[in-house]
């Protein structure tokens, strides 16, 4: 958590999809201040995707962060792969849809509520 | 759908053989029996994710993601335990180390909307031949390999 998954038309060249994550894996770090090693990335290919988009993105992320947060991620995220894809914003479709902490196991352990990341890694 | 407990195994493409995947859907089958006394109605799909389309934390990753659907707004104290009892049997029979397992157990609600929209990145005009693309290789899976799996891609 969180888990991106990237979904296109074709299948993306290697380089491209490392762009796409390192990209990604900023993006929401920078905004959410989460730890990147947590951050899941994963590629669907040979989607039919909807006429007006190139790359639909799907992220799960821990509830928690207020609608600005999600607000800004989405911006960014629309931003930067459309950059990544030599297209619009536009035709970039982002959707996000939270999932408790609660609700998940990483490393063995239960995930922490957004901002008590410092004292969960504490803990480890 | 209303009364199928959904549980969705995302794994890279090879690295669990037939009988270990058998082996855990007994496994996660008798969680469901321990934990809520559910016995029936308990239907599992592997996502089989070819090499080089997986990344954690920047790089190529083969973490083990298992989805498991619950009853709706399920106490936090059962629900934790139950996740605690799929990660022990994973980390137990894969020898997966315990950070490259994801184990959530969600709000079986929430996995039927989480679906859709998954459903919903598709064109409307494809939606049904995809449904039917999908539908046919679970089956084709089943019959030949005993478990209900497909592929991350749709091509």
């Amino acid at each position: 958590m969180p888990l991106y998954t990237v979904s296109t038309r074709k299948s993306l060249p290697s380089d491209t999809k490392e762009k796409i994550v390192k990209a990604i894996t900023k993006v929401h770090c920078d905004i959410t201040e989460a730890i990147p090693e947590f951050v899941q990335v994963v590629f669907s290919e040979g989607v039919p995707l909807k006429s007006r988009v190139d790359i639909h993105l799907l992220g799960s992320i821990r509830s928690g962060r207020n609608d600005e947060t999600k607000s800004h991620l989405s911006n960014s995220f629309k931003q930067i792969l459309s950059q990544i894809m030599l297209s619009t914003s536009e035709r970039v479709e982002c959707i996000l849809s939270d999932v408790p902490a609660s609700w998940v196991m990483e490393g063995g352990r239960i995930l922490p509520e957004p901002g008590d990341e410092d004292a969960w890694l504490a803990r480890a | 759908m209303a009364n199928t407990t959904i549980i969705l195994c995302s794994v890279i493409r090879d690295d669990l053989d037939d009988h270990l995947r058998l082996s855990l859907e007994e496994g996660m089958k008798s969680c469901y029996t321990k934990h809520f006394n559910l016995t029936s109605g308990i239907k599992i799909i592997w996502i089989d994710i070819p090499h080089g389309q997986a990344y954690q934390g920047g790089k190529l990753s083969s973490t083990a993601t298992i989805l498991a659907s619950v009853e709706n707004q399920l106490p936090s104290t059962q629900r934790v335990s139950f996740i605690e009892d799929i990660c022990q049997l994973w980390h137990q029979q894969t020898g997966k180390p315990k950070d490259q397992l994801v184990v959530s157990a969600a709000d079986r609600e929430r996995v039927e909307f989480m679906l859709g929209l998954s459903r919903e990145r598709v064109a409307k005009l494809w939606r049904i031949p995809v449904m039917a693309k999908m539908m046919t290789r679970l089956l084709f899976s089943k019959v030949k390999r005993g478990y209900f799996s497909m592929d991350i891609n749709l091509s």
